[in-house]
């Protein structure tokens, strides 16, 4: 063997050496090239420096995050993007939406017991019911400012515990903010709209459903609503 | 019920939706922290450097492709963080000779910090940052070479020839710093 094959055999040497040590989980080496491992101090040398190095690259610490890192973010989220203030009007709303759905509990505790009040409209269970879809706001310069949530809120509120009242309110619920999981293909609104909850209402009728959902605030700020009448079974 | 993946987040935010910043800030920027850190080796900058990544995935959601794992999309915009990071700070880096790295490596031995970290990690210091990068992305991001070449943004064979040079350069600037601690006692 001469010098240059020598040098050649310890170049392919290290280069299987080094494969086997950065992939993950190790790879295995050419039995050929093994044999000169074997016979070569340097090769060896070289292969048990390569593996104590990357032992010891495995050891060494990384420090954790500074604290509040999570709120520096929200923070610079904020300024980074004016329409990343959606998220203040998803609060608002999914605020809005919450109180509604407890609101809607207190109303099936007190369906059994109905008021001198409900008398205009009262509901039973033989009463038409109706689906509210309650679609976000695409438009940006729509977007309520973090100073008008809690009016918002109490509008929201103040609609639901109408209804709840009314006897009206049969169930509401906030959807969560994750993607929707799609089964047999997606369906999109052109402007990107999503549904963010929906109410279910008892009214005698189309037109009375509808005069509900023209009072719902989510119509002031930029929302829309899908009006679906139950089919009666 | 199954998790929300980090790529269908991503299609949200890609539509428009901040909201899934949050979730994907929580999986993942611990270990983005870690990358730039061992990139930088200053957890100082780490802190920034970190939450420019998190922003740059708002920022350049459009260029999110759904060919590759959304962590290496990720790494990349933290490797592009820190590199702009290296541009700026080369003068400083540059000045830095073997000679202040033995009084570093001493100091830090008087401390009795493990004299083997010590010199590893002064060692991975003295690499030029994007060999360095190699070696991090592979021993601490478990990537093969074909996704160190997405984040490094060249070819398969190209991120290879660099991690095996990387790993050589690595061992010689590891056993000189060995070598000269050894002279100095």
């Amino acid at each position: 063997m001469n010098w240059n094959d020598a040098s050649t055999t310890c170049a392919n040497a290290r280069e299987a050496i080094a494969d086997a040590v950065l992939a993950r989980g190790g790879a295995a080496i050419d039995p050929a090239i093994e044999r000169h491992i074997a016979s070569c101090a340097e090769c060896r040398a070289y292969r048990s420096d390569c593996k104590t190095l990357w032992a010891t690259l495995g050891e060494l610490p990384a420090p954790a995050p500074a604290a509040g890192a999570r709120r520096r973010f929200d923070a610079a989220l904020e300024r980074e993007s004016p329409s990343s203030r959606s998220s203040w009007k998803r609060f608002a709303i999914a605020a809005g939406l919450v109180v509604a759905a407890l609101v809607g509990y207190g109303a099936g505790a007190v369906r059994g017991r109905p008021s001198p009040s409900r008398a205009a409209s009262t509901s039973t269970d033989s009463t038409p019911r109706f689906l509210l879809l309650l679609y976000d706001s695409a438009d940006p310069a729509k977007i309520p400012t973090a100073e008008r949530m809690p009016a918002l809120i109490a509008e929201y509120s103040a609609w639901a515990q109408g209804l709840a009242t009314q006897g009206q309110l049969v169930a509401a619920e906030k959807l969560s903010d994750t993607p929707p999981e799609w089964l047999g293909g997606s369906v999109r609104t052109v402007d990107g709209a999503r549904v963010g909850g929906f109410f279910l209402i008892r009214a005698r009728d189309l037109s009375e459903a509808r005069q509900i959902a023209e009072r719902c605030p989510h119509l002031k700020y930029g929302g829309r609503i899908e009006l679906r009448p139950i089919h009666p079974t | 019920m199954p998790e929300t993946t980090d790529e269908d987040l991503m299609r949200a935010v890609r539509e428009g939706d901040v909201a899934p910043l949050g979730v994907l800030f929580e999986r993942h920027h611990a270990r983005v922290h870690a990358l730039c850190y061992r990139l930088t080796r200053r957890a100082d900058v780490a802190d920034d450097l970190a939450q420019e990544t998190m922003l740059r995935v708002l920022r350049y959601a459009s260029s999110y492709r759904r060919d590759s794992a959304f962590t290496t999309w990720l790494y990349r915009l933290a490797y592009n963080v820190c590199h702009d990071h290296w541009r700026k700070a080369r003068r400083d880096e540059l000045t830095t000779d073997l000679s202040e790295v033995q009084d570093v490596v001493t100091a830090e031995s008087n401390d009795r910090i493990d004299e083997r970290h010590a010199l590893l990690e002064e060692a991975m210091q003295r690499l030029a940052p994007e060999r360095r990068a190699v070696l991090v992305l592979s021993r601490y991001n478990d990537l093969e070479y074909d996704d160190i070449a997405r984040v490094l943004e060249c070819t398969p064979a190209a991120a290879r020839v660099r991690a095996h040079r990387a790993l050589n350069e690595l061992r010689e600037i590891y056993r000189e710093l060995e070598r000269r601690q050894h002279n100095v006692r």
